[in-house]
């Protein structure tokens, strides 16, 4: 009898253990990893060129000096580590503490095609590391840097539309942006921030409680592009143009009814919210890249 | 840098005087969180900033803050929310039925409007839109209000630049939110010669069919373009950033050489930041009256509106209409009427609520030995259980702290040193003690001990001054005058002190006095004050919550040595009893005499009627006016 109800207890003391073990460990918050940005994104063969590449990563779990930068092989090898990034303000960082980890690593490319970039990171209480998506760098004749195909009509047919590099941006945003912006970067990289956000803005249009997050994403990215397009608060023809850039882009992006209805419904859900820019000064801090890397 | 510590009484004394400044940016529903972004720090901002470096403001920018409040959420009546994408969604149904291309259509008619005559059907999915989503309560009005009251809370301020339907939800703020120097709205809506007033309390366009509200209201703010009275020519002229930030020469309040170009809105905002070189005080119109009046009367109820009653309504005609002015709609309606028409009479708000209607005169009966009762809660009046003892108009009636209402002074029946009491209680008038001369258009202000301080007037000793004591219901004499005075008015200072100041001697209707005395309770005397720029009589004089003291319009000289003839002022001056001097204000819209002047609970005062000098065409006004403090 004794060893009947001994059984018993050890059933109940793996059926509990069973259960938890189903039920799995506790939820832990998606590690939160930025946008990776980098520059440039195109070299020319057999030239020596720095890449500058920057990820915000604000999220306290982090573990320090585990940002790694991956080269992506072919498909059945092991990307190759590349260097880690920091947030010290030293080789290329801005700030440091900020939250925006840079790296810049010299490239020199003996054949023409595209490799791609990844970021991977450690955070506290998760086994395995986070990976970001790819970013392609493009190595071409003359560093020139390849646009994705225009994709017409058929960029008009989804809200989502195409984005054939799957770099967040829609291909027609792309096209335009560096078609419209050749002599800027750093404006290019300031659009891209503002247009990723939009888009995500759009595709979550239907999720409210992220309109707030979304909304706030897109407000970083407009003080960006008001940080890289004027010289000061008082810089009234850069003012006027960011927000002729930021007014054209819009009109650009919302070019179809579902997303322009899309907007509208983002905007309706934000409800009564405010939104405070800092100064000048501070505003750098809301790019998710270092404007101070860019040339021109 | 300043740093906000929200409630010090001490906050950012040096580097910030007069406090942290934010101003909102309080959006319309079509306006987008992208373009609301523009607005507020492409727009906005930099040609604040500007304006005040080019005008060498004392304001420190760095104790200025830029906020988007941002919007488009709306609750009917039936508690319904109708946010702008439902109003976006018609018009876009609306392209896409006609196969139009969207691009260039839908944000052509949104950002590029200016010169563009919107087509029917689009105007028609716009108006079917908007009248659903015009609302009477913002969906977050607690939030907002949260906003704004922290934002404006200690020794801040807020200021709202609410644009087109943001308007509607800073209304909302009126019943929650004093409007004083903590909370400063400016509405900005088009064309010009529909735009709201600038200054609440309800500034909503009217008629203006992009926002279909009914209740019109005046223009008196600057408004760019040329607008004309097409829907495509409202719609151009009703969006911020080219109505009301567009420059003379296209920029937006800015050139591109960084010269301001003059929207008036900014230096409307500039002017509302304490411690700016630029005035904030002024006058805006409001509703008129349902009637004309003159001598007529005006009392703050306890929840807020003000009673009007009587007056001539044209010369010679005194009226019985009586009506309510709603600070939150900013509207007058009618409500009972009085018994017999009655003008120069007075009006008391009592301890239980209701309001004493006392004496006056008409066309039929003269002067009037009757009084009434208004009742708030049935709207009605009633008479008095018992006549007065004497009748009389152009008299003072003051509340006493015994609950009981002293008449003194004015065109008496029987005797002009006659005063008498009203008790509540027992509904009855009663003699009480004679003053020691008759004086008619004297001055009543009860002091802070409690007595009444009965100064000038029309009489024989119009330097004299005396003292009504309730707890022994004598009049004694008290320190003379500085100068004799009648016509005049006397305000009691957060001090304890009376500024008089004004009226005119006993000479002649011509003779105005640009002079005043402040009387002090605890000598007995009177001291000269300083003079104010214009001499004026039966002007309207009111305590600002701030402690200063509003002064308004008035008869006056029409030469400047005020020989042979009387007109009234437009000019109003403000007394400061700290630095004890005179300082000018916005001129009145409408100059009129006569007029009353009531403090609202809102911090704002309301001007009523009044008339052009009775010397020369008679004008009764049935307008109204908004003192901005």
């Amino acid at each position: 009898m004794k060893q009947i109800i001994s059984l018993f207890i050890l059933a109940i003391g793996l059926a509990l253990v069973a259960a938890f073990m189903l039920r799995g460990t506790p939820a832990i918050a998606a590690p939160s990893m930025g946008t990776m940005y980098a520059f440039p994104t195109a070299l020319a063969i057999n030239k020596a060129t720095v890449i500058t590449l920057t990820i915000p990563i604000p999220d306290p779990a982090l573990i320090p000096n585990s940002v790694n930068l991956l080269k992506l092989g072919p498909s059945d090898a092991q990307p190759t580590i590349l260097g880690i990034l920091h947030d010290d303000g030293k080789s290329g960082d801005a700030v440091a503490g900020d939250g925006i980890y840079t790296i810049q690593v010299p490239f020199d490319e003996t054949s023409t095609g595209n490799f791609q970039l990844e970021v991977s990171a450690a955070f506290r209480g998760l086994l395995r590391r986070v990976v970001t998506p790819p970013i392609t760098i493009a190595v071409t004749l003359d560093g020139t840097i390849p646009l994705p195909p225009d994709p017409g009509r058929a960029g008009l047919t989804t809200l989502a539309g195409i984005d054939s590099n799957g770099n967040g941006v829609r291909d027609d945003i792309e096209r335009y942006i560096a078609l419209t912006y050749p002599q800027s970067a750093k404006t290019r990289a300031a659009l891209t921030q503002m247009a990723a956000a939009l888009e995500s803005e759009l595709l979550n249009a239907s999720s409210p409680q992220l309109a707030v997050p979304d909304t706030l994403r897109w407000a970083y990215s407009a003080d960006c592009l008001d940080y890289v397009m004027a010289s000061s608060d008082a810089d009234v023809a850069g003012l006027a143009n960011a927000a002729n850039a930021l007014a054209a882009l819009e009109s650009q992006a919302l070019n179809t009814p579902s997303r322009a209805q899309a907007d509208f419904q983002v905007n309706g859900e934000l409800g009564a919210f405010t939104y405070s820019r800092p100064n000048f000064t501070g505003l750098a801090a809301r790019c998710d890249f270092n404007p101070g890397n860019f040339p021109n | 840098m300043c740093v906000a510590v929200l409630g010090s009484g001490t906050l950012l004394r040096g580097q910030c005087p007069n406090g942290f400044t934010t101003i909102f940016f309080a959006n319309g529903i079509w306006t987008t969180f992208h373009q609301s972004y523009v607005s507020t720090y492409f727009v906005l901002k930099p040609a604040v900033q500007l304006r005040l470096t080019q005008t060498q403001n004392s304001v420190p920018q760095s104790c200025l803050a830029f906020t988007q409040a941002y919007d488009s959420r709306f609750v009917e009546a039936n508690s319904t929310v109708i946010d702008y994408s439902e109003v976006a969604g018609q018009i876009i149904t609306a392209i896409q039925q006609r196969g139009l291309d969207f691009g260039a259509t839908f944000w052509t008619y949104v950002n590029l409007a200016a010169n563009l005559v919107v087509p029917d059907w689009f105007a028609e999915a716009w108006e079917a839109g908007i009248s659903a989503a015009v609302s009477t309560n913002a969906a977050d009005l607690p939030t907002q209000e949260a906003w704004y009251t922290t934002a404006g809370s200690g020794n801040n301020t807020a200021i709202v630049v609410a644009h087109s339907q943001g308007n509607l939800y800073v209304n909302q703020l009126y019943p929650v939110v004093s409007l004083s120097a903590s909370l400063r709205p400016i509405a900005v809506a088009s064309p010009a010669s529909h735009t709201a007033v600038a200054d609440g309390p309800w500034f909503t366009l009217s008629d203006d069919i992009i926002l279909n509200i009914p209740g019109a209201l005046l223009a008196n703010t600057t408004n760019t373009p040329a607008c004309g009275s097409s829907f495509g020519d409202q719609f151009s002229c009703h969006n911020f950033d080219w109505s009301y930030m567009l420059g003379n020469n296209g920029q937006m309040g800015i050139n591109s050489t960084g010269n301001f170009s003059g929207p008036a809105i900014v230096d409307a905002i500039i002017a509302r930041i304490p411690g700016s070189s630029a005035p904030y005080r002024q006058f805006v119109p409001t509703h008129n009256m349902e009637s004309p009046r003159t001598g007529h009367t005006a009392t703050l109820l306890p929840e807020g509106q003000v009673l009007i009653t009587g007056g001539w309504s044209s010369r010679g005609q005194a009226s019985t209409t009586a009506e309510l002015y709603t600070a939150v709609s900013g509207a007058f309606s009618p409500t009972g009427n009085l018994k017999v028409p009655r003008q120069d009479h007075s009006a008391t708000l009592l301890p239980n609520g209701k309001v004493l209607i006392a004496g006056g005169e008409n066309q039929n009966d003269g002067i009037l030995s009757t009084a009434e009762l208004y009742d708030p809660s049935t709207g009605a009046f009633t008479f008095t259980s018992g006549p007065m003892m004497a009748g009389v108009y152009g008299h003072t009636a003051t509340l006493l702290s015994t609950g009981k209402v002293l008449i003194a002074g004015g065109t008496v029946v029987g005797g002009l040193t006659t005063a008498q009491l009203y008790d509540p209680t027992a509904d009855a008038f009663t003699f009480t003690d004679s003053m020691s001369t008759p004086r008619s258009w004297n001055t009543a202000t009860l002091l802070q001990n409690g007595k009444v301080l009965i100064a000038g007037g029309n009489g024989t000793m119009l330097a004299s001054a005396e003292i009504y004591d309730p707890s022994n219901g004598s009049f004694n004499p008290t320190g003379k005058m500085v100068s004799p005075r009648f016509a005049h008015t006397a305000t009691l200072l957060s001090d304890g002190r009376v500024l008089l100041a004004g009226g005119a001697l006993s000479s002649g209707f011509f003779d105005y006095l640009a002079t005043s005395e402040l009387y002090d309770p605890t000598t007995g005397n009177f001291a000269p004050g300083p003079t104010m720029a214009t001499a004026r009589a039966f002007h309207a004089a009111t305590l600002l919550q701030d402690g200063t003291v509003l002064l308004a319009s008035g008869d006056t000289f029409c030469g400047a040595n005020g020989t042979g003839c009387t007109t009234v002022t437009p000019t109003a001056e403000v007394f400061n009893p700290v630095s004890a001097a005179f300082g000018t204000t916005g001129n009145i819209n409408t100059a009129r005499d006569n007029a009353t002047a009531t403090l609202l609970l809102n911090g704002v005062v309301l001007i009523t009627g009044g008339d052009t000098n009775a010397t020369n065409a008679l004008n009764i006004f049935s307008s109204a006016e908004l003192y901005i403090p």
